[in-house]
């Protein structure tokens, strides 16, 4: 039985000579030789199998190499399967593996009628293709040289159509519902199931001579299967019997198969749907390994030890797998449109602020001049021109705030000093009563860089570290220092507070969304300032902190970069 | 001289009219551009000083009611315009008229003067 087959083969698609290692016994490699899994004429080397240990090892010609464990058998006969070997592997026992002769084991008893070990068949035929392999070497079709199957999803337009032959291999496409139809009926009204490819309107049912049909009615598909010699000899009549016989047999193999095509269909699509989230995401198993993952290159998706990091969320699921997907960018996001809301509100504001003011500002500096040049007297005219030089600079500090929260994204050549001397005033209504020190080493030092974002940071750092003093100051004399240090290509910005410092445990989490201790804080500031940091080409990060010193630290270049 | 100054801001119009008064010049003012207009059609003035953002109309509108009565070179001679808002779309339709713009606030006040009253008819 087993060699009935092997003579009739011809050349298999990929030739398979088997390089088992000295742990495998010598009868057992024997066994292999014979048996239908090797063709007679195997030149090319195209898989080494191993054992090592309880599993077993296979290397392809190309490196592909898998192993598999001797429970699992079974996987490594499906993976070959689907590599469209002809032959198939034998049992799911190690040991029998290479002394049961293929066929048989899938058959129970040797004559009719035919009964498939139906169990054995639904694990481990997986397609149509697989299926057609498998028929192709029952002895029942041993002259049939050509498979096909249509199969037709009630109510949709098109339906898919395998063909396998023995030697020129698979090939897939699609037939229209109507011309579907048109075979199916034909076919279902014949007796003899004996047809010719003129009988039919699909083109793609190319056969070479007559063939037998027969059409097989699901619950959610009808199946047509072809089978042809191939060759323009008339069919015999124990081949139209051993088709039959097939045939009578074959209904719930089909079924089974087209379950597990939609299931795989399904699987496939999720599968592309997870490969492609764009937020990483892993699944995990029981035992921390690390399944599934749609970033495995990336470090930051080492998430066993991470998992209690806020910015990733678990969510359980059956059979012990935990999903881990990774939050952070949506906080990110929310930081970004934060941070971009007030600034447009605070823009629009000083904006509007800015032009109503001008007017009546203008008017009392015109007015006071008038009023300045008629006095004789001098301190009178001093006075007046006092207002007049006062009412001009309420005007140019309402324009260089209205530039500082300019919806902006250039970088220009800035005055450091006056930038930060304006961004000090700023905050002057949160660092009431706290002193507050520029020190720079130039006052003409002179930065390219996004006024706006660069104030917006100093900003918050001199709020934070005011309301930090307010909470709970240390010193009789809270101070504030901004310090500006040169270094080669770039800037360093200090603010040093002498406030009550920042616990330990708390540090990690600083320029974290929504992280605060404060209660009324809204915990973007800090989040807000380190996308800023990093739009300005720099970084932001907490230097140093004990009670009574507090540094934050901002890098940014002195040029574009 | 006789000047129109079309300007809503209270202080400013009062003080520049005083200003220019000083300088030897007559000077009517308006408030309203609807008004501004209607003082346009019937009388003659050597000046219009007109700012942009007025209560009802922008200054733009009075300029465009005047095409009634002036030609386009006309125009360029007799109106300088005066705003806080000085966007490049501002200039650049200011300059279809061929008018001159002043920022307020004036940066010079004396050289502001010098430029209502000059009799230069160039823009």
């Amino acid at each position: 039985m087993e060699n009935k087959s092997s003579t009739r083969t011809k050349k298999l698609k990929r030739g398979l000579r088997v390089f088992p290692d000295s742990s495998i016994e010598e009868s057992s490699i024997l066994h292999l030789k014979k048996s239908s899994w090797i063709s007679d004429s195997a030149d090319d080397s195209d898989i080494q199998i191993s054992q090592i240990n309880k599993s077993f090892q296979v290397e392809f010609a190309d490196n592909n190499k898998f192993e598999v464990n001797s429970k699992n058998f079974n996987v490594l006969a499906s993976e070959l399967k689907h590599l469209n070997f002809q032959q198939q592997v034998k049992s799911k026992k190690t040991e029998k593996i290479f002394s049961k002769s293929f066929q048989n084991s899938y058959i129970k008893g040797a004559s009719d009628p035919i009964v498939f070990d139906f169990e054995k068949i639904f694990n481990e035929l997986s397609s149509l293709q697989i299926l057609s392999s498998f028929l192709f070497n029952l002895k029942y079709f041993n002259n049939f040289n050509s498979l096909q199957f249509i199969t037709h999803e009630k109510g949709k337009p098109l339906c898919p159509h395998y063909k396998q032959h023995r030697v020129q291999g698979y090939k897939s496409s699609k037939v229209s519902a109507e011309d579907f139809h048109q075979a199916f009926n034909l076919i279902k009204k014949s007796k003899s199931k004996q047809f010719n490819p003129h009988d039919f309107t699909a083109k793609n049912i190319d056969v070479v001579g007559t063939f037998f049909a027969n059409t097989f009615s699901l619950k959610t598909h009808n199946v047509i299967f072809i089978c042809s010699r191939e060759d323009f000899l008339f069919p015999t009549d124990e081949e139209q019997e051993n088709f039959v016989k097939v045939c009578n047999v074959l209904s719930p193999v089909l079924s089974k198969l087209i379950e597990k095509n939609k299931i795989s269909n399904r699987f496939n699509i999720i599968h592309e749907v997870l490969e492609n989230y764009p937020f990483p995401v892993s699944l995990i198993d029981f035992e921390g390994n690390t399944i599934f993952s749609n970033r495995p290159e990336n470090s930051e998706l080492n998430l066993i030890g991470k998992v209690q990091d806020e910015e990733f969320v678990e969510v359980n699921l059956k059979k012990g797998l935990k999903m881990v997907c990774f939050q952070g960018s949506g906080k990110e996001n929310i930081s970004d449109l934060e941070h971009f809301h007030r600034l447009k509100l605070l823009g629009d504001l000083l904006n509007t602020l800015g032009h109503e003011l001008s007017n009546p500002l203008f008017g009392i500096g015109l007015t006071s001049e008038i009023l300045a040049s008629t006095q004789e007297v001098d301190e009178n005219r001093e006075f007046l021109e006092d207002i007049k030089s006062n009412s001009e600079r309420c005007q140019t500090i309402i324009k260089n705030f209205s530039n500082l929260y300019s919806s902006n994204d250039d970088f220009e050549k800035v005055c450091l000093k006056s930038l930060l001397k304006e961004t000090i005033t700023l905050t002057k209504s949160e660092s009431r009563g706290i002193n507050k020190e520029l020190i720079l080493p130039d006052d003409e030092l002179e930065i390219f860089t996004n006024s706006t974002w660069l104030s917006q940071i100093i900003f918050n750092l001199i709020v934070n570290s005011a309301q930090a003093i307010k909470a709970g100051s240390i010193s009789q004399y809270p101070q504030i220092e901004i310090e500006v240090k040169k270094k080669e290509n770039d800037i360093k910005i200090l603010v040093v507070d002498n406030g009550p410092g920042i616990a330990e445990e708390n540090q990690e989490k600083l320029f974290q969304p929504f992280f605060t201790t404060k209660a009324t804080g809204t915990g973007l500031g800090l989040s807000i300032c380190n996308n800023l940091s990093n739009k300005l080409n720099g970084s932001l990060s907490l230097s140093f902190s004990r009670p009574g010193k507090t540094i934050f630290s901002l890098i940014i270049p002195l040029e574009r970069k | 001289m006789k000047i129109l100054l079309v300007e809503d801001e209270p202080l400013i119009q009062k003080s520049l009219k005083a200003l220019l008064v000083r300088k030897g010049c007559e000077v009517d003012v308006e408030a309203s551009g609807k008004k501004a207009i209607l003082k346009i059609e019937n009388t003659d003035y050597d000046r219009i000083i007109c700012d942009l953002m007025l209560q009802d109309i922008t200054g733009f509108d009075v300029i465009e009611e005047s095409k009634k009565r002036y030609t386009i070179k006309e125009i360029g001679g007799l109106f300088i315009i005066i705003t806080a808002y000085s966007s490049d779309q501002v200039l650049d339709r200011a300059s279809k008229y061929g008018c001159k713009v002043l920022s307020k606030p004036f940066e010079d006040l004396n050289k502001a003067l010098e430029i209502f009253i000059s009799t230069e008819r160039s823009s």
